[in-house]
């Protein structure tokens, strides 16, 4: 599945991410493992893109985060999506909503 | 594991271990090891539990890059050394405070305020100086000068008021001088000369504006001027205006933003800075040159022009037809890339 639905995901890694902290606080393995999940084991995000992601959102004020209480080993970084996050989720939904809608009106030839 | 601490070892090795690239590496530990402690528990080997999760992390070495954090410095002694922050940050401030107590004893913050009627030219010289410049609502100039009052000086010649940054003693921890003011439609010529001052203007007509500066930038949110002259180190300036009859600035790593609705003549000269510049009908002449930023011009849709594009190695972008009898636009570049649209 490389090619454009791969580059799509990537582009909207942000959008994803706070879609899953919208959900419940959780830490980068955590929902690497959902998307596995949601597209049946074809894609994965590396994890680099993760942590640029999640720093990117941190600075700009939509997650903070916060250590586990694992008392064995190395702690897991949960993070949890503030009201500004929270905000820039809808308002990213609904472009999304809006380039699908163009694309399709693009792409398909109404002929199905 | 034992591959997975090594990889994570080698990739933050070369850095200096601050809290934020610690608690990075251990959140990465945390999801790798979750990762593999998930892989073995559906049944793969601890081999190929450690490729899979290697495979995954990704560019890691990359991601540091990106952040940017300080690297460990190695002497030919191979002396390392991590810095001790507290022990700096105490030195700092022992420091710091030598110097404060120093300034307290020379001259006095305030504020000053001076109004001034019948003046034509103003001329402000300064090391650094903030100087923010709105219209006034009468016909006299009003100046606000907050800093060492020791250390600024106003005079008037004739019909130019000349302030002056004079330096006393302490060179080192400077404060600065900020001036706010506000000047009549009557006022036709601004000269600043600073070292690192920044000039904002907003809704003012000149006849001529000078700035220079080694480091100050120049932001005009709108106006109208006739000559703007503007020499700088690596100072930018914005500007959005109406009118502009001459540009002529010279930068050595500053940007060039440049908007207006008419013009004339237009030079810009940057080394490293981009320069970005639309101008209206009324232009009579075009010259843009950046060493290694990028050039993008906007100009009017009805302009005849005779576009001379020069780019080493960057690229030419530009969808429009050449005029051999129209208005000659000169654009050059060495390593930056030219676009050149039609608004």
């Amino acid at each position: 599945m490389a090619g454009i639905a791969s580059d799509m995901i990537r582009g909207n890694t942000d959008t994803i991410l706070l879609r899953f902290l919208c959900e419940k606080d959780s830490y980068g393995y955590e929902i690497n493992k959902q998307i596995l999940k949601l597209t049946d084991g074809q894609y994965g995000l590396n994890e680099a893109t993760l942590y640029t992601a999640f720093k990117r959102l941190e600075r700009a004020g939509y997650i903070t985060s916060y250590w586990g209480d694992e008392n064995q080993g190395a702690r897991r970084r949960y993070y949890t999506v503030t009201q500004e996050g929270r905000a820039a989720y809808e308002a990213n939904r609904n472009e999304w909503q809006n380039a699908k809608h163009l694309l399709e009106r693009l792409i398909e030839d109404g002929k199905d | 594991m034992e591959k997975i601490n090594e990889y994570l070892n080698q990739c933050f090795g070369p850095y200096v271990m601050s809290t934020e690239l610690e608690n990075l590496k251990e959140e990465i530990l945390a999801n790798a090891t979750d990762h593999y402690n998930d892989l073995l528990s559906q049944g793969k080997s601890e081999a190929e539990a450690e490729e899979t999760v290697l495979a995954s992390l990704g560019d890691i070495r990359g991601l540091l890059q990106e952040i940017g954090a300080p690297k460990k410095e190695t002497t030919s002694r191979s002396a390392q050394f991590t810095l001790d922050k507290d022990l700096i940050r105490d030195f700092a401030d022992s420091v710091t405070g030598i110097f404060t107590r120093a300034l307290d004893s020379l001259g006095h913050d305030g504020t000053r305020t001076e109004v001034y009627a019948n003046i034509e030219k103003i001329e402000i010289h300064g090391v650094s100086v903030d100087i923010a410049v709105l219209p006034s609502s009468d016909e006299l100039v009003h100046v606000c000068a907050e800093g060492n009052q020791d250390e600024i000086s106003f005079e008037v010649v004739d019909d130019t008021l000349i302030i002056r940054e004079v330096l006393s003693g302490n060179l080192i921890f400077r404060s600065g001088m900020d001036l706010a003011l506000e000047v009549p439609s009557s006022l036709r010529t601004l000269d600043v000369q600073v070292v690192s001052g920044d000039l904002n203007m907003s809704g003012i007509s000149l006849e001529k504006l000078g700035f220079q500066s080694t480091s100050g930038d120049l932001t005009i949110r709108h106006g109208s001027l006739g000559t703007l002259y503007m020499r700088s180190l690596s100072g930018d300036v914005y500007a959005r205006l109406n009118d502009l009859d001459s540009f002529d600035a010279k930068l050595a790593s500053g940007d060039v933003d440049v908007k207006c609705i008419y013009g004339g003549e237009f030079s810009a000269e940057t080394q490293s800075g981009d320069i970005d510049a639309e101008i209206g009908e009324t232009v009579t002449s075009f010259f843009a040159k950046a060493t290694s930023g990028d050039v993008s011009v906007k100009l009017p849709r009805r302009l005849r022009i005779a576009p001379n594009l020069s780019s080493l190695s960057g690229s030419i972008d530009t969808g429009i037809s050449s005029d051999p009898d129209g208005l000659p636009v000169t654009v050059r570049t060495i390593s930056g890339d030219i676009k050149v649209r039609r608004k």
